[in-house]
């Protein structure tokens, strides 16, 4: 039994659905915790190896005798790639990162409210444009996306997440589909209150669809927080964590400095971890409805 | 007939004054996705334009020489009998195309229990995302160092067999499959959330009538579950199918493309950072113009199983 509390103010107690305990449930349940540990355990062992002395590494040590925090220390301020230290490049995924998710999310859900919502001469393109587009990824366009980026200044530079992440919107398609979903009624009512097509979009739609936003906001983020791909090829001076931590393994390996790149690696790991932690359940209510159609 | 209804109760309610500022709010928010459309346009006109040119465009003459290359690169040695390195890629690929196709089965299945809520699905929900949450550089570097030789799993290979192993990513007989393993157990993304998400969506009346009638687990699951989410799950096969040719791992942090683990994607990214463009962009155009029919097929197939069910 749960109690809630009605938009009234009332107390009602709510029946908690039972779980069935099943034979298949109990199987499944037992892979699914097996599967879980193969997941847990080895980030627990990183992070043991982060807190270990370089010795206890060498000697392939499963715990540290004395938790070594100063290890994230150390990370901070000697670990460096190309002559960018930690913070630098924290900064440097702090604005690829954010700048990514920002273009991205509003871009597709620009696009994905105009095409469910609005009638107008080439929103079918649009429409089709992006539904195409995503099922028939054009292969090898690197070095042409190169030279498109360079000639836009974009290379080696912040610019990039403009020139490149700017366009139909990578999430477009559950923008369009969420929208789909609200109600035109609210429009309407706001329409006959005066009120025009931007406040209407930004003050009545935007708030509805808040949750799958910052689900995909936060998608977003993690997947460009891990990149290390982009940083190579379109800003190698401008090394993220993540991008900047790949680069100095080389290095780890050759002086067996592992619990301190360790360090770093987990210092690298802790923005997204925390924001999952946070949000995780607005990560919940991504939902796409339909198929591709058209 | 519906749907037209519908959108005509969408639009024609706006007052006459509201419709024409709608053309202009409407072209105002497409900005960035005019832009987008151009940006396509003018960078695959230009791999296009790369793959048939020897080095500057519009100054150097037309050729086939990247085509001629690529199949000879296809082929096997006639000498030494071995395969050319694009083979290897594409065979690489497909491998990894058929992880994301077991791994989208996969997660089809993990929803679902989830959606059950088998004891302790949240703590499972939360774990099984995880590994979407943390860089391949961090995971990847943890799971080298876990398989590493004398390292915790080499040392239970070796109390369990007897013998250890060699090193696992430096022979080109185990370190794909070690890969492929690593993918295997790194989750399975966003998608078994938006599937959860699809199946907590079905009325819960529907599934109670169909218990009432007797309606057991399996058949709960074919007769209801599977074709009132079959929308979004097609949705992911045709996504992972259209990634047909850039399937991969995360080769770059295991071994760099060593021990002949490069992919198609992994071997043009290769290519542009030694600074080798109309090449790659030559093998992406074929590949493409494979992909296409693929994707197209698969579609069609999707689209006459689609239950165009609603709810």
């Amino acid at each position: 039994m749960k109690t809630a509390v009605t938009s009234y103010g009332n107390k009602i107690t709510v029946n908690k659905k039972r779980v069935k305990i099943s034979a298949v449930n109990v199987v499944a349940t037992v892979i699914f915790a097996v599967y879980c540990l193969g997941i847990i355990v080895p980030l627990l062992y990183g992070f043991s190896i982060s807190l270990q002395t370089r010795a206890e590494y060498i000697n392939f040590a499963y715990f540290p005798s004395v938790p070594q925090f100063k290890n994230y220390i150390t990370a901070w301020r000697d670990l460096d790639s190309m002559g960018n230290s930690v913070p630098v490049m924290f900064l440097n995924s702090l604005w690829f990162s954010f700048g990514t998710v920002i273009v991205n999310v509003l871009c597709s859900a620009f696009t994905g409210y105009i095409v469910a919502k609005y009638k107008f001469p080439g929103r079918n393109f649009i429409y089709y444009f992006a539904i195409i587009t995503m099922m028939i990824p054009i292969i090898g366009a690197l070095p042409s996306q190169i030279k498109y980026v360079a000639a836009l200044g974009g290379y080696n530079s912040p610019l990039y997440v403009l020139v490149m992440t700017l366009g139909v919107g990578g999430s477009f398609i559950i923008f369009y589909s969420t929208f789909k979903g609200v109600d035109w009624g609210y429009a309407e009512a706001a329409f006959i209150d005066g009120a025009g097509h931007f406040t209407i979009f930004f003050r009545i739609m935007l708030p509805q669809v808040i949750a799958p936003m910052s689900a995909l906001a936060l998608t977003d983020f993690i997947s460009a927080w891990a990149n290390v791909e982009t940083p190579i090829i379109f800003f190698p001076d401008l090394p993220t964590l993540a991008s900047g931590l790949f680069n100095y393994e080389t290095i780890v390996i050759k002086q067996d400095i592992f619990p301190t790149y360790y360090a770093g690696l987990f210092t690298c790991m802790l923005p997204t971890v925390l924001l999952f932690v946070i949000f995780q359940k607005n990560l919940m209510d991504i939902q796409i409805g339909g198929g591709l159609k058209g | 007939m519906e749907k037209n209804r519908k959108r005509k109760r969408e639009y024609s309610n706006l007052p006459k004054g509201m419709r024409k500022g709608a053309y202009l709010f409407c072209y105002i928010l497409a900005i960035p996705a005019i832009y987008g459309i151009i940006k396509y346009f003018i960078i695959n006109s230009q791999s296009i334009l790369m793959a048939f040119s020897e080095g500057e465009l519009f100054s150097s003459p037309f050729t086939l020489d990247h085509f001629k290359r690529l199949f000879s690169e296809f082929a096997f040695d006639s000498v030494t009998g071995n395969p050319g390195p694009i083979f290897i890629a594409t065979k690489n690929t497909l491998v990894y195309f058929g992880v994301s196709i077991v791994q989208q089965t996969l997660s089809y299945f993990v929803a679902y229990f989830l959606y059950k809520k088998i004891p302790g699905h949240s703590v499972f929900r939360f774990i099984l995302f995880l590994p979407a949450v943390i860089a391949p550089v961090i995971s990847v570097s943890v799971f080298k160092n876990l398989i590493r030789v004398e390292g915790p799993i080499w040392n239970i290979w070796e109390k369990l067999t007897g013998n250890g192993y060699d090193d696992l990513l430096v022979y080109d007989t185990t370190a794909t499959k070690t890969i492929v393993a690593y993918c295997l157990l790194q989750g399975f993304g966003t998608s078994f959330l938006i599937l959860v998400g699809a199946m907590n969506r079905i009325p819960e009346e529907i599934i109670e009538s169909a218990n009432l009638d007797g309606c057991k687990t399996f058949g709960e699951f074919i007769h209801i579950i599977f074709p009132l989410t079959w929308g979004t799950f097609s949705v992911f096969l045709l996504l992972t199918v259209a990634m047909i040719f850039t399937s991969s791992g995360p080769i770059l942090y295991f071994t760099n493309g060593g021990a002949y683990t490069y992919t198609l994607g992994f071997w043009i990214f290769d290519q542009v950072r030694g600074n080798s463009t109309n090449y790659p962009a030559a093998i992406g155009v074929f590949f493409t113009v494979i992909g296409i029919p693929i994707v197209l097929i698969v579609r069609f197939i999707t689209n006459k199983i689609d239950t165009e069910v609603t709810y």
